[in-house]
């Protein structure tokens, strides 16, 4: 009886550490992989539907390799933001990835022993505290590297970061801004105050007729309108059709 | 037989407690194991998406030609902090070193038709019937940064198109780590995420003989709002058929021309002040 209970108590010892190995291999193999972390961005954006005078810029409408708009247009508050997420660093290793390895390790450990559960609670702890740190440094390191780009004025020649073409939309807003001064516009057209560059919200659409309604001055072939003492004529930049203010043609 | 029962007694507690200790050092063992393999395993992966990405740049970079469809959208964040998504269809083809023809059609309905033919640079709306032309400044490469960076035009994913795409992923990337092995639209494909200074990236390469990529996401994480582009490739084609009428542009009858608005004349701001001032006292 005492024989058959002690090997029942062996059995289980034996069987309990092999399921933890078990576990703990599983887990390994599980390695980094750990998907979690996709947050559900699913919002609640149904309801906008169409039209309504949404306006279809902003850093990301030309789909550039780099952004040049937020750095100058404020985006100080996204560096914090945009940098944490990722911060620890690539899939494999990722926070998230380490999160859901310890939730599930929380979870084995509701049926193990109290003092196993204290010691991963310490070993959670542990983690944490690590990986809080490895953040920080990682942060360090990343804040450090903006700081250097900072002082390089033509690293990686970012070309296609949208400056131009937010410039335009800037340009076209001004029209607006100067025909709501200067006489009544044509258009109803709602006009944001132009921004000193390229805007960290996608800019109010631009105007797409001239900015009042006189009969075009043909000069050389190409239409001039003149609102006002300020001459306009009709140019293509990426919104399509905008009216800009120019010098007044020759012989005017 | 009391002698037996014994001796299989004691066989059989050395044999439990060699394997516990057996198990118990198996699971010490295994317990830190996975951490040293990740911490390894970081630069690995790295240095593996590195090489795919590269292999990429060069694959695509060095091709003579190619077409491409694109779908693509991406997120306006409107000033209510509201995200909009809007998104346009493409189809590229290119022929280097100087020809270019891209078709778009955005989610409003808006057509538009821009060929670079070797001499001139021809962009048709089609939906406003207007149509600019600007000189070509000579190979693709500079065409297409003249296009987007002088004449302010957008051009979505500029530098693939570009020969020069490794260099600009080099001096663009910071970082790149490898996410994981996955399909899109069936096709096995390296799921790579990147870093840089103001965009960080993530891009789909085929795994295989062409390399090619398959969708890129884009987080412009300087921007308010954090908003994304994304965009979907398909029908990749490194040998399409290319004839005289490829890189042809004829604006349609009654289309209006007008100039790059990155072109016009600008009116200084003193003198748009005094306009808009004498336009005030009407």
């Amino acid at each position: 009886m005492k024989v058959t209970s002690w090997r029942g108590v062996g059995t289980g010892l034996v069987a309990g550490v092999f399921i933890l190995g078990l576990v703990s291999e599983v887990d390994a193999q599980r390695g980094g992989r750990g998907g979690g972390g996709r947050q559900g961005g699913g919002g609640s954006a149904a309801a906008a539907g169409g039209g309504g005078g949404f306006s279809r810029g902003g850093s990301a409408s030309g789909g550039g390799l780099s952004s040049g708009g937020g750095q100058r247009g404020g985006g100080a508050a996204a560096q914090g933001g945009g940098a944490q997420p990722q911060a620890a660093a690539g899939g494999r290793q990722g926070a998230a990835s380490q999160q859901g390895r310890q939730e599930s390790q929380a979870q084995r450990q509701d049926t193990s022993t109290q003092n196993q559960a204290q010691r991963q609670d310490a070993s959670s702890q542990n983690q944490a505290a690590r990986q809080s740190t490895a953040t920080q440094m990682q942060s360090t390191r990343s804040s450090t590297i903006t700081n250097v780009q900072d002082n390089c004025n033509n690293c990686g020649g970012n070309w296609d970061n949208g400056d131009a073409a937010a410039g335009f939309v800037a340009g076209a807003l001004v029209v607006g801004t100067v025909a709501a001064v200067a006489s009544a516009p044509a258009t109803t057209t709602v006009v944001a105050p132009a921004p000193a560059y390229a805007p960290a919200y996608a800019p109010a659409p631009a105007p797409v007729a001239p900015p009042c309604d006189v009969a075009p001055i043909p000069v050389s072939g190409v239409p001039y309108y003149k609102c006002g003492a300020t001459w306009y004529t009709a140019g293509y930049a990426s919104s399509g059709v905008v009216y800009m203010p120019v010098p007044p043609p020759s012989g005017y | 037989m009391r002698s037996i029962t014994k001796a299989w007694h004691q066989a059989f507690w050395t044999a439990g407690t060699v394997v516990l200790l057996l198990a118990a050092g198996l699971a010490y063992a295994q317990q830190p194991a996975p951490r040293k393999q990740a911490a390894a395993a970081v630069t690995e992966t790295e240095a593996q998406a590195s090489a795919i990405l590269m292999r990429m740049a060069d694959f695509l970079g060095g091709q003579q030609s190619f077409s491409v469809s694109v779908r693509s959208g991406y997120d306006a964040v409107q000033k209510s902090g509201q995200k909009i998504e809007f998104g346009d269809t493409r189809k590229v083809t290119l022929s280097r070193p100087d020809r270019l023809r891209m078709e778009g059609e955005r989610s409003d309905g808006v057509k538009t038709l821009t060929v670079f033919n070797g001499k001139e640079i021809v962009l048709i709306d089609e939906t406003s019937n207007v149509y600019a032309t600007a000189p070509q400044p000579g190979g693709l490469d500079d065409t297409i940064v003249h296009f987007v960076k002088d004449l302010g035009i957008q051009m979505p994913l500029a530098v693939l198109w570009v020969s020069q795409l490794p260099a600009e992923l080099k001096a663009r990337v910071r970082s790149v780590d490898y996410v994981e092995r996955t399909s899109i639209r069936g096709s096995p494909s390296h799921h790579l995420a990147a870093r840089g200074d103001t965009v960080d990236f993530q891009v789909w390469i085929a795994d295989g003989d062409s390399p090619l990529p398959q969708r890129v996401v884009i987080t412009y994480k300087q921007a308010k709002g954090e908003p994304q582009f994304w965009a979907q490739f398909s029908d990749w084609n490194l040998a399409p058929a290319l004839d005289d009428s490829t890189f042809l542009a004829k604006p349609p009858d009654g289309a209006q021309k007008v100039a790059f608005a990155a072109q016009l004349p600008r009116v200084s701001p003193a003198a748009r002040k005094s306009s808009a001032d004498k336009g005030a006292k009407r």
